[in-house]
């Protein structure tokens, strides 16, 4: 009994997480009639004019209602890998040397570099916008691939050193009393040791990276548009591109699918990272 | 194999003196233990030793030569760790032959020194195995074998056996010993277990509050305890002690009414005109049967026998102390005790110091 109770609430949570999406996919594939429909159909026409729009073929092709999704999704893929790629990779390094190693100011370092995050991004989108414009970064995928490390790598430090605090220390002096370098027992020890962390890390940054608006749409005009800014600003002569929009919003969704896919493994042994650190 | 020596090696945590002004010269192949109570700087001094702790002042040399600025890796060391000392990731092959990969060492002489330190440690079963599957008596084994698999100069072990169940660290430690001879090692060993050192040591190097209290062989330490903290620490049950109150004529002992004739105590104790703390052995300690040399006013409250040993308690004054006779004639008697003459040990109230003859440097 106890046991169906718990199937149902899990069945009513997951579709209360997966029921959105399920939405916006059933969505992308309406045409607009069907789309406001209410009560909501179910049995509909496939209608592939979003996509098309999105992705500028087929009817769309060349026409003003082709969207040009294709670029902002190339720009937010570049802008998000190779920010989540340098924040995890500064972060792991950072992370080691707050967890091994004492220095004058630590505590107030950690501090800082957590202070990044508590700002919400409005209080310094305007400075950031003046720097970036004397800077020649605006509307640049390098601009924000700055803020995108900015952004996380307070993050990943954070998370990183948590993990690297999970390693016992005798780990790399074993190590060090047996011959080698400490590089080497951080390379080739320590690191595979916490290669779930790197990956759940790595999981949050680019999540953070992937999602960010903000700055993005303030930093960014027409070249550097990321895929999130692009699909706020669906709204053609026609009114909202709901349609569009739905599209766009699968496609938004996809990258990180298949990003979570790629490092499920990984992160699976970052979330059992406790049970087997002491073993 | 080397010969290790720290000059006034001083190791600071901020404010606070971990390891203050030690001295000490371990000698080719000797096995010497740092023992002590928990934070009195034993395990700093061996990590500076090993080169994982930065010395704040003195120097580390092996051989004579200064290692301060050594990197561990260049110090030709082998370290056995408390908890944590195998990678759960390599088996147990893998992790013995460790040391040897960081060297290059040729593949054949891999496998020759891989066949020795298990023929030594009876390990040839586990070899296949991986850490998490053994018990925590045979992960130490591994390490151990681990650390001499190449013959390292200095073998430091930190409290290696305290891990392991009583029953079995009792083995282990008859077996290290038995290795460290063999093999003829320069050995430091740390642990704060006064009988693990007392077994295995060809030196005690006791330590208290970051400094060394005394260093001497164990028969030497436990007979001739140059100070309070030597007396209590070594031996189990611990020495007693009772303040020594002039009296006309003999001394009192502490609160009580009994009292120590004045021949008992030596005359250089007598004129050093210093407060006398007495302290005495269990084992100095006799139930009375006529014969006892010393015989003092004291009440035997308990009596149990283990074997041939019978251990009582008696009162001094509010307290009690213990005492061990092991002669099979011995009788109780309710309102007296015995003391040997020769197990009588004078201290300075105060410091604490041994007081000295010129026989007994203290």
């Amino acid at each position: 009994m106890t046991r169906w109770i718990i199937l149902v609430l899990l069945a009513a949570y997951t579709f209360y997480n997966l029921g959105p999406i399920l939405w916006l996919l059933i969505s992308s594939f309406k045409g607009r009639a069907d789309l406001f429909a209410m009560p909501p159909v179910w049995v509909f026409d496939i209608n592939t004019s979003g996509y098309e729009s999105v992705f500028g073929v087929g009817a769309a092709a060349g026409t003003a209602s082709a969207y040009g999704v294709v670029d902002a999704l190339i720009n937010s893929v570049i802008v998000s890998t190779s920010g989540t790629v340098l924040a995890v990779f500064l972060g792991t390094l950072a992370g080691y040397v707050c967890s091994r190693y004492d220095f004058r100011g630590k505590g107030d370092f950690l501090f800082f570099v957590l202070s990044t995050r508590m700002l919400p991004p409005v209080a310094v989108l305007v400075f950031y916008h003046l720097m970036f414009a004397r800077l020649g970064l605006a509307d640049t995928r390098i601009g924000l691939v700055l803020v995108a490390i900015f952004a996380n790598v307070g993050l990943a430090t954070w998370i990183m050193k948590g993990f690297f605090d999970g390693v016992p220390k005798e780990v790399e002096q074993i190590a060090q009393v047996s011959g080698y370098s400490r590089m080497y027992a951080f390379i080739h020890l320590v690191l595979p040791m916490v290669r779930g962390g790197i990956a759940a890390t790595a999981g949050f940054c680019f999540i953070f990276a992937w999602n960010e608006f903000a700055f993005a749409s303030i930093l960014t005009t027409t070249k550097a548009k990321t895929l999130p800014v692009k699909i706020s600003a669906a709204s053609g002569a026609t009114g909202i591109e709901w349609t569009q929009i739905m599209s766009a919003g699968v496609v938004l969704i996809i990258p990180v699918l298949i990003f979570f896919y790629l490092i499920r493994k990984h992160l699976l042994m970052g979330m059992t990272f406790g049970v087997l650190g002491r073993s | 194999m080397a010969k290790v020596e720290l000059k006034n090696l001083s190791i600071e945590f901020g404010a606070f003196k971990a390891v203050d002004d030690v001295n000490l010269t371990v000698a080719d192949g000797e096995f010497a233990v740092y023992l002590g109570p928990s934070g009195c700087g034993k395990t700093t001094t061996l990590r500076a030793v090993a080169g994982l702790q930065e010395a704040t002042q003195g120097d580390i040399l092996f051989d004579g030569q200064r290692v301060n600025d050594q990197s561990p890796s260049e110090r030709n060391i082998a370290m056995v760790f408390q908890f944590v000392s195998l990678y759960p990731n390599l088996n147990i092959r893998e992790n013995i032959i460790f040391p040897l990969k960081a060297r290059g060492v040729a593949k054949a002489d891999i496998a020759r020194k891989l066949d020795w330190v298990v023929e030594i440690f009876k390990l040839g079963d586990e070899l296949k195995r991986y850490p998490g599957a053994l018990p925590p008596g045979t992960t130490q084994k591994v390490a151990l074998a681990r650390a001499v698999v190449r013959n390292p100069a200095v073998l430091l072990l930190d409290e290696p056996l305290s891990a392991i169940d009583e029953q079995f660290r009792e083995e282990m430690r008859w077996e290290l010993g038995h290795l460290q001879r063999e093999l003829g090692v320069t050995t430091i060993y740390v642990t704060h277990d006064q009988r693990e050192a007392m077994s295995l040591a060809d030196r005690i190097v006791l330590m208290n509050d970051s400094k060394i209290v005394q260093v001497a062989d164990p028969q030497s330490m436990f007979f001739e305890p140059n100070s309070e903290f030597s007396g209590r620490f070594i031996g189990s049950p611990s020495m007693n002690f009772v303040d020594l109150i002039p009296v006309d004529p003999g001394f009192r002992l502490g609160d009580s009414q009994a009292i120590l004739p004045a021949e008992a105590v030596p005359e250089h104790v007598r004129n050093a005109k210093r407060p006398i703390r007495m302290g005495v052995r269990p084992r100095d300690v006799q139930l009375v049967d006529g014969a006892a040399p010393i015989e003092i006013k004291l009440p035997v409250q308990d009596i149990f026998s283990v074997g041939r040993e019978r251990y009582f308690t008696f009162k001094i004054g509010d307290g009690l102390a213990q005492g061990v006779d092991v002669r099979a004639e011995a009788q109780g008697a309710a309102t007296s005790i015995g003391l040997r003459p020769e197990g009588l040990k004078f201290f300075d109230a105060q410091t604490g110091h041994r007081i000295a003859t010129d026989e007994v440097a203290a």
